[in-house]
């Protein structure tokens, strides 16, 4: 096998585990030096200047004179540990390395370009040019590759046989597919080219906003939370009940407390402990203000102060999170904790698998309309206009952010933790720093209350529904204005998501708005 | 501060700080395993020039931190994110400029190796076909039908619309 290390029967085991995290392109001296190196001794002088092949024989061929056995059987021993470093397998471990320059225009600075380039060699033009890609190995042709852009990329295409090979290995475009649509998830057989090009359209539509639009209804008042992913969608409503929807057919399929006969079960207003397997009677009581699911449960939270906890595979209440003495305002949780915020000024951090209350935090002077959790940090935003970054170990508060004029009604997490953003009555959305606390960015565009934002981390965008009926998406890196939804919906958004074709949004008018930005594309299946 | 010697490949031999030789990650591991040594280390696959040239910038950069780990907010860099004195540095021709990536490439010096690649990148970048062709002096074997085909093939990669266009509702439904 060719990605068999290989080392010498001297190299002990343990001098494996010292090498590099990053492995070498594998400079295949091995191979050039066994099927090109000729016993003549002419061969063996430095360097042929003129062709760049015959110079890496003699790389290779070089002998290693006045070397004690030991230095020599070493530098054996070294380059075999080098060498084991199949081409797949080195690029699939090599990102690109944090470049520590500061420079951030290159065009400013004396990067070799097209004009530097045509008067260095119209001043020398002695100097030599060379077709790399004729001989220089193929991995670190596809490393350079890796650093272009898509388009330059397909211009190397026409240049030469040779190119045109280096310029469609898959590698190279998988570099170039993630270095400009974010991490995208590795699959063997994946065409990372094509899935460039569907990609490349479906940004199109998201730019000239290319898009059908569904309507699902079913719902009898305001619908005030939605999340889904790709299969259903979920919806919370002031009609207590939470729907589960088919997303390909916009069907509802499941609907959790429409029969609810539990108007006489008084709610679990005190004890921190749940109270697992109600009766599947038990839904809750009044408005559905929030929700949020995974592969195994759905948390939702109320107006009856109260979160239940649903199995997502059978919708059946796993147990119920009672504490608040107010309303619950929104809700998130991860692997270990159920986090929730209420009209009460609080958060309640609870466990995830028992449903105890683990901590309550308080600091905030008006309701908490938002919170959302990463790691060991909690942020939350309230009515008081400040966001607040806690630290879920220590329950203490490390921070306010201080700058919005007015309530806030939503908050989000980046996926890294390092950047929040927050919206409310003050009509913009601000960006903020994370670790400093200083404000980023601010959105201007909104003519009413923000009323809900979704980072979407991995296609870079922001989207933010407000009362003034408009859905908006924001470009995360620039914080330009990508789209500009308005008058679907008749009157406020309540709530809106998106993954990298749709946005869903629901109003309320009762109505959840689907917006397909794929319809009709082909070959959509590459990115799924 | 101690030092090595390291000899290359045209038989030179040239005095190196240890802290210096190690950015050398092949250097790094043959000091590890060997402890001390006296003698010079043959460097069979680099010559003085591209040697010394390489010396120089494991000089520059000794102080470096060490290679962060790869996150994904920072895998959209860009190609023309290089350190002002590293664009300098890289200012050779094009002989030298490969021969350094192939140093670096045998010596396991990643972010000289990527220094490199990304000149060259940026040396592609943003050129038609024919200035690829007349930088790198390049052969075209292609008949103009066969490229003609593959950039038509490719046309989908050109840019297009501005971005933020208002959405025109009565056009979207």
């Amino acid at each position: 096998m060719p990605g068999t290390p290989v080392t010498s029967p001297s190299r002990p085991r343990s001098a494996l585990k010292r090498l590099p995290s990053y492995r070498p392109l594998s400079f295949s001296t091995s191979k050039l030096s066994l099927s090109h190196v000729t016993p003549d001794p002419a061969n063996r002088c430095p360097l042929n200047k003129t062709d760049g092949s015959s110079r890496i024989e003699n790389f290779c061929s070089h002998p290693i004179k006045s070397t004690s056995s030991g230095v020599r059987r070493l530098l054996r021993k070294a380059s075999h540990s080098l060498r084991f470093t199949h081409c797949n397998e080195t690029l699939g471990g090599m990102k690109r390395d944090k470049c520590p320059g500061t420079l951030g225009d290159g065009e400013s600075g004396i990067v070799i370009d097209d004009k530097d380039n045509d008067c260095f060699y119209a001043i020398d033009t002695t100097v030599a040019r060379k077709d790399f890609v004729k001989f220089l190995p193929p991995e670190i042709t596809a490393h350079i590759l890796s650093f272009l852009d898509h388009q330059s990329l397909v211009n190397c295409e026409p240049v030469s046989r040779a190119w045109m090979v280096a310029a469609r290995d898959r590698h190279v475009w998988r570099n170039v597919f993630r270095a400009e649509h974010g991490p995208w998830k590795s699959k063997p057989g994946n065409d990372w080219k094509r899935m460039f090009k569907v990609r490349q359209e479906l940004n199109l539509r998201w730019t000239q906003g290319r898009v059908t639009a569904k309507y699902l209804k079913g719902h009898t008042d305001s619908i005030y939370c939605v999340q889904f992913d790709d299969k259903k969608i979920i919806t919370g409503s002031r009609d207590k009940t939470i729907r589960i929807w088919d997303i390909s057919t916009g069907e509802c399929i499941r609907v959790l407390g429409q029969n609810s006969r539990l108007s006489s079960s008084p709610p679990v207003a005190n004890g921190d402990i749940a109270t697992p397997h109600m009766g599947s009677s038990d839904y809750h009581r009044a408005s559905v203000l929030c929700l949020q699911f995974d592969h195994e449960i759905l948390v939702s939270g109320s107006s009856d102060y109260t979160c239940i906890v649903w199995s997502v595979h059978t919708y059946t209440p796993l147990m119920r999170l009672a504490h608040h003495t107010a309303g619950v305002l929104d809700v998130c949780f991860d692997k270990k904790y159920i986090v929730s915020c209420s009209k009460d000024t609080s958060v309640c951090i609870w466990d995830r698998r028992t449903g105890r209350l683990f901590r309550q935090l308080t600091g905030h002077r008006g309701p908490v309309n938002a919170v959302a959790i990463r790691g060991n940090l909690i942020v939350s935003a309230s009515g008081d206009a400040l966001i607040k970054l806690w630290n879920v170990d220590t329950g203490r508060c490390i921070r306010d952010f201080t700058g919005h004029n007015r309530g806030l009604a939503c908050v989000q997490f980046s996926e890294d933790a390092r950047t929040i953003v927050s919206g409310g009555n003050d009509q913009d959305i601000r960006i903020w720093d994370a670790a400093s606390g200083e404000c980023i960015r601010t959105l201007a565009g909104h003519q009413s209350l923000v009323r809900t934002l979704h980072l979407d981390s991995r296609n870079r965008r922001i989207i933010s529904g407000s009362y003034d009926q408009s859905v908006k998406v924001w470009d995360l890196d620039s914080g330009k204005l990508v789209l500009d939804i308005q008058r679907f919906h008749s009157t406020w958004i309540l709530s809106a998501k998106a993954d990298y074709r749709r946005i869903i949004s629901t109003s309320q008018d009762n109505r959840t708005l689907m917006l397909d930005f794929t319809t009709g594309m082909k070959d959509l299946e590459v990115l799924e | 501060m101690s030092e090595i010697k390291l000899l290359s490949s045209d038989q030179a031999t040239i005095t190196v700080e240890k802290s210096v030789a190690e950015r050398s990650i092949l250097i790094k591991n043959m000091l590890e395993d060997v402890g001390e040594v006296t003698e010079a280390i043959p460097i069979p696959n680099v010559n003085e020039n591209v040697l010394k040239k390489v010396i120089e910038w494991c000089e520059h950069h000794k102080g470096d931190p060490p290679a962060q780990a790869d996150d994904d907010s920072d895998s959209r860099k860009k190609s023309s994110d290089i350190d002002e004195w590293d664009q300098k540095f890289m200012q050779v021709d094009q002989e030298m400029l490969f021969e350094i990536i192939l140093a670096a490439n045998y010596l396991d010096i990643k972010p000289l190796l990527d220094v490199g690649c990304k000149t060259v990148a940026n040396m592609i970048k943003g050129k038609s076909p024919e200035e690829i062709r007349k930088t790198f002096n390049i052969q075209n074997d292609f008949t103009p039908d066969e490229e003609e085909q593959i950039r038509r093939e490719n046309e989908w990669a050109e840019e297009s619309v501005p971005r933020s266009q208002p959405l025109d509702i009565d056009e979207a439904c």
